[in-house]
């Protein structure tokens, strides 16, 4: 089964384009959508749930065409939105029961399923008070169990820790991560910030300015790179020349040169180097590729990367 | 740990939410942690009829702190008690042997019963129409009913039902009193109800009417505004305005101009409609004198154009 398929998506408001002419195809996992803000993420995930009509192209969720069977498709769903949804007045067992049963859960289940859930995102006593004296953090956790009480096949969310301080931040992603992995509940997460992609994906979509920059597993994205870092106490000017006149793609910066190895023989040859040249070396590192390059026009090492 | 592949259904004990016994000699501590969901799923018409449910208990402030219910179980009292003076006084004048006498002379009866309570009624949908409609816009709750399993027009037609069935309660429920009540005062209970059952259906027709074209006119304003209090003040003046416009025109002209005018008022509308209802041929301002029935289509036809501009709004609306 193929959980989300786009097909030259299109989303124009007006002259603004917001997604153009996205084609793609997702397995079941825990997917990062990541992006800047506006660059698409929300959008993408209404037009999955049907409140929004794409101008052009379709989308599937599930092999299920999302404009043609929108009920059956969110059925199947969860959603939570980016901003706070949540009427104060009722309480979060009130509003997650009702939520239940308009995902077509019969009563007594909606009502069974409510208490567990309430539990499962941290929610105890304060549950039967109104929803008007939560903290932002409690408020969220009822967000989320408000997307997962019809224990769906999907989740959707968009910018889950919106709002939330460091800790809650960790909650919030911790119960993302388990309920991804134990639970087997494929999940989209939306989300600008890269450290917690990089936390609780094992696949990511990179979108820019509405266009697809990457799909692929994180691994691909994080795993090491052939390039090691080595600090110096002096300007590595004259180290990357040698280097580079031993072949080695390179790139200096400061006091730092950036060596493209291709095996650890390389290795002997920036300690010969510099120890020619008479620099101390602070450090010799492997560099990790990190997800900031996904978005850094540069390459890592002199256009060899 | 991983779980099972997604689109197999989760086992019944939910895989890693297993049940752990962590008790000891006493009692036994369960954790039962997340499970999944392996019941019924009853899709859209299930979700839809829930809705109305609940919409119809906001109606009328259930399960709501005891000021949601202030205003229309007050209401409701205020279009009862007619009803149940009525009765008192006819069961009274019964005991004294007067019952013919209060029969004639009482001014509470099913015809005239809808254009004595009218301005509860009105009041009733100024009211909870936009109570109805404006929490789920204000606090963006729309977002989380539009991404279930239910269509737009689903939500917009599912709170129309519901604030009609209110409606239909309010209206029906004094009358269904009086009903009652006078089979139970009659020396001869059968023939007391045969002789009433003729006018059941101009009562429930009056009140389908009123519940349809209220309810659509007072949802169709209240969806245009997250604000409360000006949806309420826009429908009161909805069906205010027009009804001494008209009673001014008549005033004024006499004649077609106020004749024409009654049937943009919903005010006019229903108590031409109550006209028809209760056999009368004319009906409407003085100077108008139209067919009754004129009012009858005019109710529908509004409730109608009222219903689709709540839906289009709907199906429109940013959530």
């Amino acid at each position: 089964m193929t959980l989300i398929r786009l097909d030259a998506l299109t989303k124009r408001y007006g002259r603004v384009t917001a997604l153009e002419d996205l084609t793609l195809e997702l397995e079941p996992g825990i997917i990062g959508l990541v992006g800047s803000n506006g660059a698409g993420k929300s959008t993408l995930i209404r037009i999955l749930l049907g409140l929004l009509a794409p101008t052009a192209g379709r989308a599937f969720v599930m092999d299920r065409d999302v404009r043609r069977e929108g009920t059956t498709v969110r059925a199947l769903v969860g959603y939570m939105p980016e901003h706070d949804a949540l009427a104060p007045d009722l309480s979060a067992t009130e509003l997650v029961a009702h939520m239940a049963e308009l995902s077509g859960l019969p009563r007594s289940a909606a009502r069974e399923r409510t208490a567990d859930v309430l539990r499962h995102v941290g929610l105890y006593e304060e549950r039967y008070r109104p929803i008007g004296g939560y903290s932002t953090g409690m408020r969220q956790r009822v967000m989320l169990a408000q997307a997962l009480v019809h224990d769906p096949r999907l989740l959707l969310l968009d910018e889950p820790t919106n709002g939330l301080d460091p800790a809650g931040r960790e909650d919030m992603l911790g119960l993302v991560r388990r309920t991804g992995t134990e639970f087997g509940i494929a999940i989209v997460l939306a989300s600008h910030l890269l450290g917690e992609i990089e936390r609780v994906c094992d696949y990511l979509v990179a979108i820019e300015a509405g266009r697809l920059v990457r799909a692929a597993p994180l691994a691909s994205f994080t795993g090491r790179t052939g390039v090691v870092h080595v600090e110096l106490d002096d300007d590595a000017a004259a180290l990357g020349g040698r280097l580079a006149a031993a072949g080695l793609a390179q790139r200096t910066d400061g006091r730092s040169v950036f060596v493209e190895l291709a095996d650890d023989a390389g290795y002997d040859t920036i300690r010969d180097a510099a120890a020619a040249l008479d620099v101390g070396v602070v450090r010799i590192e492997q560099e990790r590729r990190s997800l900031e390059d996904l978005f850094r026009d540069e390459p890592v090492a002199g256009g060899a990367a | 740990m991983t779980g099972p592949t997604v689109g197999e259904p989760l086992p019944a004990d939910g895989g890693p939410g297993q049940v752990v016994a962590a008790g000891s000699a006493g009692g036994s501590i369960y954790d039962l942690g997340y499970r999944g969901y392996a019941g019924a799923r009853l899709g859209r018409r299930h979700a839809v009829a829930s809705l109305v449910r609940q919409s119809f208990r906001q109606c009328w402030g259930l399960g709501r702190p005891g000021r949601a219910k202030i205003v229309p179980i007050g209401l409701a009292a205020l279009a009862t008690i007619p009803a149940v003076v009525a009765l008192g006084v006819a069961a009274l004048a019964r005991q004294l042997g007067a019952g013919e006498m209060m029969e004639a002379a009482s001014p509470i009866r099913y015809e005239s019963y809808y254009p004595l309570i009218a301005n509860m009624v009105f009041l009733f949908a100024a009211a909870q129409a936009p109570e109805l409609l404006a929490r789920d816009m204000r606090h963006r709750v729309l977002a989380l009913y539009f991404s279930r399993a239910i269509r737009r027009e689903d939500y917009a037609l599912g709170k129309l039902a519901s604030i009609g069935l209110a409606m239909l309660l309010l209206v029906l429920f004094p009358q269904a009193l009086i009903f009652v009540g006078r089979a139970l005062i009659a020396a001869d209970i059968p023939a007391a109800i045969a002789d009433d059952l003729p006018t059941l259906p101009a009562i429930v027709g009056q009140a389908l009417l009123t519940a349809a074209l209220l309810g659509s006119l007072g949802l169709a304003i209240a969806a245009f505004t997250p604000r409360r209090a000006f949806a309420t003040a826009a429908i009161f003046a909805v069906v205010i305005v027009p009804l001494v416009a008209v009673a001014a025109i008549d005033e004024l002209t006499g004649g077609d101009l106020a004749g024409a005018a009654s049937l943009l008022s919903p005010a006019d509308i229903l108590e031409g409609a109550n006209d028809f209802f209760y056999g009368r041929g004319r009906a409407g301002p003085t100077g108008a004198d139209l067919p009754s029935v004129t009012y009858v289509a005019a109710a529908a036809v509004m409730a109608v154009v009222a219903a689709g501009v709540l839906v289009v709004r709907y199906r429109r609306i940013e959530p």
